[in-house]
């Protein structure tokens, strides 16, 4: 094998391994198992993991400035489901995008960057692309985002129906379940302490008194609307500040309860 | 008048680390509000702490270790139920099962009942036959493979294993190994311990969700208690739980209690990955050392076992009424020391006998 066949066969490795979410932790015996080259000779041929890490890091950071250009030139419907399609046949950049794990050996400053940037281009494509719905474009960047990073869970069958789900629907067309289904809410046994108990998974939480309110409502409805009118009515609190703080902590839900 | 059956129980040892079940079965047997049996304590070692503890053993006996034959297992059981009138014995340790299966005919000969699984249905749970019963409990197992040399390790790669695995006896002990040199490590550890082969498994991460219930023989699931361990030992034993309502792990047991018509206790370990994917993991023939959280939710499963062996025709009201199973009922297990005079250690070593009511 040459040396650039052997660091093709490493950046391939990383891209699967990008590719499954797997950033979270990379360890040589995991390059080692997705390229195919055994560790010992992996460790022969380069000084360290970090080296390759940054070179395929480099690589797939002029691809993401590609994908930002992208969605910042997007001024019409076919452009936009054109841009999104790209980007969901790129795994490998979406889980650098959106995954919340990333290793250190990957600079979390230029990730954060390019997530920054990433968000406005997308915020800026939802503006010019001036649809109909009662969200706000920050919001449904927000659901967009969102959506994304449920998408790196891959092989479930969920990911499949959110991927086909992005492919399709404009930002305020997509199916987004902001919250955990209804049938796991509805489990849920909530005390007036606010402690929660979750009798099928075992796991216990304990939540605040924001969070119990919410939750209650919850029980009841997943309309963020009607829990945002809910909350208004009963709180001294702007609706716009409500339903920012629903999203955050239907976002926290999600995390603990699907 | 609340029967007052003679039940010996094995496996009173009761390591903080890894302790067996046997404490905990005479202690539901004890707290029956039904029964007012007399509990014999059977073990193999005279510092297995269950044998001196009054309140849940009225005597214990020492009997040989399952390696020293049938016939001697046999014969001091037959001496011991001489003495006490043994009506039923149940068994708690899996390296004894085997035994008692293929003696039963001769222990009911002399009138004690036992109601354990076969030797057919032990072999089945065994560990590299995991996919067969996942199949029928209908969720996945990881992979498996069977090995007899640590060459494996340094190889494994090409056949698609990757770190990190399981390595585990093919009875007992487990390693999670990250490296090929934990792997061999783990490797020569167990086989020193428990021989060959060794198995393999493909390591799941996940949270450990278990289940332990009784089946009647005739393929139908009692009373299942359902727990997620909340804190574990060094071993991976629970050393606090919670018990648990999950409809996917009961359906899961039933239809492998259904499928093998198991009879007696059994426990069933499952793994539960981030995408919500069911494994099997493992099933021990026997109850769980944790069987006390079934007192604790209303389906104290021993007590349940006694009264199917006394009568066959023992209505099992806690399976049908599932709305009495409590959900989020703790177990928190602690360590304490026992004071034992020198008499009753003397008796032990001397005798392998111990009156604990006089």
């Amino acid at each position: 094998m040459t040396y650039s066949n052997f660091e093709e066969s490493l950046l391939k490795g990383l891209d699967v391994i990008a590719s499954e979410n797997r950033l979270g932790n990379i360890t040589t015996q995991l390059v080692s198992r997705y390229s195919g080259i055994p560790e010992a000779k992996m460790l022969r041929h380069i000084s360290s993991l970090d080296v390759i890490v940054a070179s395929w890091f480099q690589l797939k950071q002029r691809k993401l400035r590609v994908v930002i250009d992208g969605f910042n030139g997007v001024d019409s419907k076919e452009g936009y489901l054109q841009q999104m399609g790209n980007l969901l046949e790129l795994p490998s950049l979406l889980t650098l995008l959106v995954a919340k794990n990333i290793d250190r050996m990957i600079d979390v400053d230029i990730i954060e960057d390019l997530r920054h940037s990433f968000r406005e281009s997308l915020l800026q494509a939802i503006v010019h692309l001036k649809g109909t719905s009662d969200r706000s474009h920050e919001e449904l960047a927000g659901e967009v985002m969102f959506t994304l990073s449920e998408v790196v869970s891959y092989g479930s069958k969920d990911s499949r129906r959110k991927i086909a789900s992005l492919k399709k629907n404009l930002p305020w067309e997509i199916e987004c379940d902001l919250f955990p289904s209804q049938e796991v809410i509805k489990r849920l046994a909530v005390s007036e302490s606010g402690f929660i108990f979750d009798p099928v998974s075992g796991k216990s939480y304990s939540a605040n008194s924001s969070a119990m309110s919410i939750l209650k409502i919850l029980q009841r409805t997943t309309d963020v609307g009607e829990i945002t009118s809910i909350i208004t009515d009963e709180y001294d609190v702007l609706s716009s500040m409500a339903e920012r703080d629903i999203l955050d902590f239907s976002v926290n839900l999600r995390g603990l309860f699907s | 008048m609340s029967p007052a059956p003679v039940i010996a129980i094995t496996g009173m040892n009761a390591k903080p680390d890894n302790p067996g079940p046997g404490m905990a079965v005479a202690r539901c047997i004890k707290e029956s509000a039904e029964l007012k049996a007399k509990i014999i304590g059977l073990s193999y070692d005279v510092l297995d702490p269950g044998m001196y503890r009054s309140e849940y053993a009225d005597a214990s006996y020492l009997i040989p270790y399952p390696s020293s034959g049938e016939d001697a297992l046999c014969s001091r059981l037959e001496q011991i139920s001489a003495l006490e009138k043994i009506d039923i014995l149940i068994p708690c340790l899996d390296a004894e099962l085997k035994t008692i299966a293929r003696i039963k005919p001769r222990l009911e000969a002399l009138g004690i009942k036992v109601l354990s699984p076969n030797e057919e249905q032990i072999d089945l749970r065994a560990k590299d036959n995991l996919p067969r019963l996942a199949q029928m409990a209908g969720i996945k197992t990881p992979a498996v493979t069977k090995i007899t040399s640590a060459d494996f390790f340094h190889t494994c790669h090409k056949h698609g294993w990757g770190f990190p695995m399981v390595v585990k006896g093919v009875f007992y002990d487990a390693y999670i190994a990250h490296s090929p040199a934990e792997a061999v490590g783990a490797f020569h550890k167990i086989a020193l311990e428990w021989g060959y082969p060794i198995l393999v498994q493909e390591f799941i991460s996940g949270e450990e969700v278990n289940l332990t219930a009784l089946g009647d023989g005739k393929g139908n699931m009692l009373g299942a208690v359902m727990m997620k361990k909340r804190a574990i030992t060094d071993k991976g034993k629970a050393w606090a739980g919670i018990s648990i309502a999950d409809k996917r792990l009961e359906n899961a047991a039933s239809k492998i209690v259904e499928a093998s018509n198991w009879q007696g206790a059994l426990e069933v370990e499952v793994m539960v990955d981030k995408n919500n994917n069911y494994y099997l993991i493992e099933i021990n023939p026997r109850f769980p050392a944790w069987i006390y959280l079934s007192r604790g939710v209303g389906r104290n499963l021993p007590e349940l076992l006694v009264n199917l062996v006394l009568n066959e025709e023992y209505e099992d009201k806690t399976t049908t009424n599932y709305s009495d199973y409590k959900s989020g009922v703790l177990f928190i297990r602690y360590a304490e020391e026992l004071i034992l005079d020198l008499e009753k250690f003397e008796s032990m070593i001397m005798h392998g006998f111990t009156n604990n009511l006089s």
